[in-house]
């Protein structure tokens, strides 16, 4: 036979590799010989012992004798041994370093003793200068060497290039059952009559969807070289690429109640979610052509599970369902549209949406997959009845009911069957929310420049509930407010709304207007810009007179009978004030009753507001800080210069 | 499914159950809780007919268990808990074996029941063949399972609704770290039930057909 | 005894094959040396000798020449005497040569180019290190603050606390390990019982069971506590049918999961270092063991509106109502 195969057969290596140098040399352990594996089986077999037996006693007697003697047991030489190694080692290592050094590509001199020891090899060290005569009968050799094995390798590329080439040839030449082949790998084929038809629907997978999900496979007979001998011949609905767009539009609060849902004409989209299901590969012509139908099928089936919901759930907010709408309002602005749009496939048609002004999530999308693959899988696994005799199609958790047993809510609980429709609605209104809040925060952010704001998002959300840590801190005074404040939060987005729970336990509820939130943060700032002040006052030594919830009253340092100089703060209209107590020069008519002066407090003093905003610092605190050192040295230098 | 406790009331001289009911859903109204749907308990004492090898026992059936029947034999002794669990399956069994077993008496209890945060409170009248025989209270924890434990919220409770001390220790049954279980339940309902029976033994009479067709409709 | 005697004679076989051929190597190592030495003192020279006087080049040529195959001769005796030393006899575990680092100072082409290829990750890592050292500047930079350098903020003595090294954990092994370290806490392995389930990445579901009293389900990022669910004892039955998408059926725990929540927010973002917060959280769960019994320490009552004392003080642990509670 011409295409006979020439097969090299080696014997199984016998020898262990010890180690491979860095030249590529293998240093081989040969196998032990049957004189040695005799010698080792010897060693093994301790004669000793029946010797020892014999003499026990007097062994023992010389052990008590000479305990210094019974040491040795410990293999003294076994240091000594470990050092010799350890310098051969060394030896052995400095040899390695040299023979690399050299460029020494032939291997170490056992491999080649046919060479004279005293001739040197001039490869070693070469200098151009010196590079005598004598070196050029090697170059010789070794120029003929390398042109024989490009001639070699020439000759093999040859042979290796012919046959890829054939092979290409034979690829090139369209083989229907090849492609029938492929095709059977993605898809369920069989055979009815003279046609062979495929099966597209989700079936197997626990689906009882009804439409029809069949194709034909056609052999083109008469189709040239570069085209695919198979074809695919869909049903005409099966044509369509489709998919579901899922909007969220801001609308009245009446909205619901208008007759007419053409005349809407302005509708502002909030956001947006297309349920596509697209991947990037691109596959064969008709390959692609089957996975998008496939997923329209898929669609398809959503639209209409969701359909049959929407005309049996009956809400308190009503859903409507228009044609290949469903529409409902899940916040008083704000309407759920879940759309099926539907389009003539295309062989590398893109989805036909604009971006630019749409944002995407894929919670939603992939929430409602996940949601039909869910009810698929229910359907499809269904446990068997056991014992045998007992209600087909309980689930194992049904079953144990009765004997387990659970009480009323719990059996409640597991008979409740909730709509996907009603999933979709909840996990719709907490994207939303959580959309509002995401917003709301940014905003907030953005606008109010001067304590921090840090929010700590979650990796592992859930479709209906997400909590986000929120944290205050003014800059530069972090300390002052882990000590004193209690300013953070933690925000659970729900579905109807949310709640703030703070640091002392308090809940603020939170409706679905973000305003609230706004309104409850802007509070915390104020009032974690005055605690934080009252964290710093205690640190530079001036003493809190009184203090509430965004008041302060402060005292300076001085331990002065005069208690001029107080700072007062507080906090009105959303704003912080602050005021100075001031000794009056031109004093007013003083009291004939209190004489005493320590009274002079009560009427000599009077209180200046304090325009903070224009001294000199990066925010509130840091302000603060300022006018309070200055301060203390006023007040300081006034008490000793007037004891 | 918690610890739960019946406790029954004592009537005062001269007050007939209703009356008892009437002070009762007042109390349980002082201490914050609500109504919450009705309840119903429907016990049947099973006799033996041969009493040398086999035992009386009575079944239970409950609004708050939907799915199961329990079957508990009428034990003199007070702490073996020996209640088994059975599925609905279980009553036409029973109507198979009514040569082996004949039913002789039903108890029932209903009533209106009352939630007060994780408590469920259920006051109600016992009746045996038309005729009141006593006022239960039963209060269950869902929370806790270790009576145990949660004990001191039992008296504080108990102590306000049923207007008297009680033990400063859960009942034997519960005691010592067992984990309850719906059966310590039937338990406790079956010793009032057996206590009223010994004592009214003789007042028997078959349930009359009108009131099985409004229990049937309210069902 | 006949086996130490028989074992010693076997070394003393082996030394005495061992000893000759180290010296000798050692020897062929010196000459080696030796020349070496000479030939390179001899090139630094040049042509120019000792006394000033000048050789012809030629002879100078061939006095390196020789000097060379001395040099070669030397190492080819040693490379021989190398071969002849046992093998067999070491160890059969290869050494490191050296640094790798070391390989792309070498002059020869393959070994640059080796070290190149071998180690793609070495830059890498080089790089990383670096950038990690700058940020490393520019945090503790920004980090200093007048307030952490105030006087009182400092504990007395003067001693700065120092942190702990941070843990990095990259594998459900290593959190294991990192989980009961801290739970070292005493006693607390008696009261509570935790559970482990594996999530996305590094994040992991606890579920800690406080003594017959409730769950507490516990979604970790690191070490950090990202979310509390606390539930009733029953209410799941087994750690992966956890619903975290609803709180609990019952309203006490319901109650607990804000307090907790409320906890959380309070030992996170404290001074404390995310372990010792998480510790302090653990300590403040494995108070509601008394949950069921223990009276409110303001009022002395158990029930309050049908909730017993749901509050547990963060500092001192304390059963109070919600209601009762001090801040």
């Amino acid at each position: 036979m011409q295409n006979d195969v020439q097969l090299a057969i080696e014997g199984q290596k016998e020898c262990f590799i010890q180690e491979i140098a860095l030249n590529g040399q293998e240093t081989w352990i040969q196998p032990m010989s049957m004189s040695e594996q005799f010698g080792r089986a010897t060693q093994r077999i301790d004669f000793g012992k029946e010797l020892q037996d014999n003499n026990e006693v007097e062994v023992k007697k010389e052990v008590e004798a000479s305990p210094t003697k019974a040491e040795p047991k410990e293999n003294p030489w076994d240091e000594v041994r470990k050092s010799i190694f350890e310098a051969l080692t060394e030896v052995r290592v400095l040899h390695d370093v040299l023979a690399v050094l050299n460029h020494n590509t032939n291997p170490a001199p056992p491999a080649n003793p046919q060479q004279q020891p005293g001739q040197p090899p001039q490869k070693i060290l070469q200098l151009a200068s010196i590079s005598g005569p004598a070196s050029s009968s090697t170059e010789q050799l070794r120029a003929s060497s390398v042109a024989a094995k490009k001639k070699s390798f020439l000759l093999a590329s040859k042979v290796i290039k012919e046959g890829a080439e054939r092979l290409e040839r034979n690829e090139k030449q369209p083989d229907f059952h090849q492609e029938l082949q492929y095709l059977r790998q993605h898809y369920r084929l069989r055979r009815k009559g003279e046609k062979i038809l495929g099966d597209l629907s989700f079936r197997t997978a626990g689906s009882s969807y009804p439409a029809l999900g069949e194709f034909e496979v056609i052999r083109d007979a008469d189709c040239s070289r570069e085209n695919c001998p198979l074809k695919i011949r869909l049903p005409h609905e099966l044509q369509n690429m489709a998919w579901l767009s899922i909007k969220l539009v801001r609308c009245d609060i009446n909205d619901s109640l208008k007759v007419d849902l053409s005349k809407v004409t302005k509708e502002e989209t909030v956001s947006t979610y297309h349920h596509v299901i697209s991947t990037k590969y691109k596959q064969k012509g008709y390959l692609e052509e089957l996975r998008q139908a496939q997923h329209s099928l898929f669609t398809r089936e959503l639209f209409s599970q969701l359909c049959r919901e929407v005309s049996c759930y009956r809400p308190i907010v009503p859903i409507y369902m228009i044609g290949d709408h469903i529409s409902t309002q899940i916040f008083p602005d704000t309407k759920l549209i879940i759309e099926l749009c539907r389009k003539p496939f295309k062989a590398g048609d893109e989805m036909p949406f604009d971006r630019s002004s749409e944002r995407r999530w894929f919670c939603l999308e992939q929430h409602l997959t996940k949601l039909l693959r869910e009810h698929h899988a229910a359907s499809k696994s269904c446990p068997a009845p056991h014992p045998t005799i007992a209600t087909m199609g309980m689930t194992k958790k049904q079953r144990i009911a009765a004997t387990k047993p659970y009480n009323l809510p719990r059996i409640e609980r597991m008979r409740k069957t909730v709509p996907m429709i009603h999933k979709i609605i909840e996990a719709a209104k907490h994207a939303e929310l959580l959309r509002r809040v995401e917003e709301e925060l940014d905003s907030i952010a953005k606008e109010i420049a001067e304590p921090n704001i840090h929010i700590h998002w979650p990796i592992i959300q859930n479709p209906v509930h997400t909590s986000i840590k929120v944290h205050f801190s003014v800059a530069g005074y972090e300390m002052c407010t882990k000590q004193f404040g209690m300013h953070s939060m933690l925000l659970n987005v729900g579905i109807n709304g949310c709640t703030a729970i703070q640091r002392d336990g308090n809940i603020v509820e939170l409706g679905t207007d973000t305003a609230e939130m706004r309104r409850v943060i802007e509070g915390e700032l104020l009032s974690l810009q005055v605690a934080c002040l009252a964290g710093l006052v205690r640190i530079i030594d001036w003493t809190v007179l009184s203090s509430s919830k965004g008041c302060l009253l402060l005292a300076p340092p001085s331990s002065s009978q005069s208690i001029t100089g107080r700072v007062s703060v507080r906090t009105e209209n959303r704003k912080i004030r602050v005021y100075i107590e001031e000794k009056t020069t031109n004093s007013t008519p003083s009291s004939d009753l209190l004489l005493d002066p320590k009274w002079k407090v009560l009427t000599d003093n009077e209180w200046r507001e304090v325009d903070w905003e224009k001294l000199a610092g990066a925010n509130f605190v840091g302000k603060m800080d300022l006018m309070l050192s200055c301060l203390c040295k006023a007040v300081t230098d006034k008490v000793h210069n007037n004891p | 499914m918690g610890v739960t406790v019946v406790f029954q009331w004592e009537l005062v001289d001269g007050q007939t159950h209703q009356q008892a009911i009437q002070e009762l859903h007042g109390r349980i109204n002082n201490t914050g809780a609500v109504q919450e749907g009705k309840f119903y308990y429907e016990s049947k004492f099973y006799q033996a007919s041969d009493s040398a090898t086999t035992r009386d026992f009575y079944t239970l059936k409950t609004s708050e268990y939907p799915v199961t029947v329990f079957a508990r034999v009428d034990d003199s002794t007070k702490d073996k808990n020996s209640c088994i669990q059975c599925d609905s399956p279980m009553e036409s069994l029973l109507v198979k074996l009514r040569e082996f077993f004949t039913p002789k008496r039903t108890f029932e209890i209903r009533g209106t029941r009352f939630k007060l945060a994780d408590f469920w409170i259920r006051p109600g009248i016992v009746t045996s063949s038309g005729s009141n025989k006593c006022v239960t209270i039963e209060i269950e924890y869902t929370p806790s399972y270790f009576a145990d434990d949660c004990w001191p919220l039992f008296s504080e409770l108990g102590s306000y609704i049923l207007n008297r001390q009680i033990d400063d220790k859960p009942p034997t049954l519960m005691e010592n770290n067992k984990q309850f279980n719906p059966g310590m339940m039937v338990q406790q309902y079956v010793e009032i039930f057996s206590r009223k029976a010994t004592t009214q033994a003789n007042f028997q009479q078959p349930m009359k057909q009108e009131q099985i067709q409004a229990y049937n409709t309210q069902m | 005894m006949a086996n130490i005697v028989q074992a010693h004679s076997r070394l003393k076989l082996e030394l005495e094959e061992l000893v000759p051929s180290l010296v000798e190597s050692l020897q062929k190592v010196q000459l080696l040396r030796h020349s070496a030495d000479s030939l390179f003192s001899n090139l630094s020279e040049g042509c120019l000798l000792k006394d000033g006087e000048e050789i012809d080049k030629d002879k100078y040529i061939s006095i390196v020449q020789e000097k060379l195959q001395i040099l070669v001769q030397n190492f080819n005796a040693l490379q021989t005497k190398i071969q002849k030393i046992p093998k067999n006899r070491f160890p059969p575990i290869v050494q490191p040569l050296g640094p790798l680092g070391m390989m792309m100072l070498d002059q020869s082409e393959a070994a640059k180019k080796a070290a190149l290829e071998y180690p793609p990750v070495f830059h890498q890592f080089n790089a990383f290190k670096d950038f990690h050292k700058i940020l490393e500047t520019y945090t503790y930079r920004n980090s200093r603050k007048r307030s952490t350098t105030s006087h009182q903020m400092q504990p007395a003595g003067g001693m700065r606390r120092k942190r702990p090294p941070r843990v990095i954990i990259d594998s459900p092994a290593a959190f294991k390990q990192h989980l009961s370290q801290l739970l070292h806490i005493p006693n607390i392995l008696g009261d509570m019982k935790v559970q482990v389930r594996e999530m996305f990445g590094n994040t992991r579901l606890l579920s800690i069971s406080v003594r017959r009293t409730l769950n507490c389900h516990i979604i970790l990022r690191h070490i950090q506590i990202e979310r509390v669910i606390v539930k009733g004892l029953l209410e799941d039955e087994n750690i992966d049918e956890v619903d975290l998408s609803e709180n609990s059926s019952l309203d006490t725990m319901t109650r607990i999961t804000e307090h907790a929540q409320a906890s959380l927010i309070f030992y996170s973002f404290s001074s404390l270092t995310d372990e010792e917060s998480f510790r302090k959280f653990l300590q403040w769960l494995r108070s509601y063991k008394t949950l069921f019994h223990a009276k409110c320490m303001r009022c002395k009552r158990h029930l309050v509106e049908g909730y017993p004392p749901t509050w547990r003080d963060f500092v001192t642990f304390q059963p109070y109502h919600f209601g009762c509670r001090s801040y």
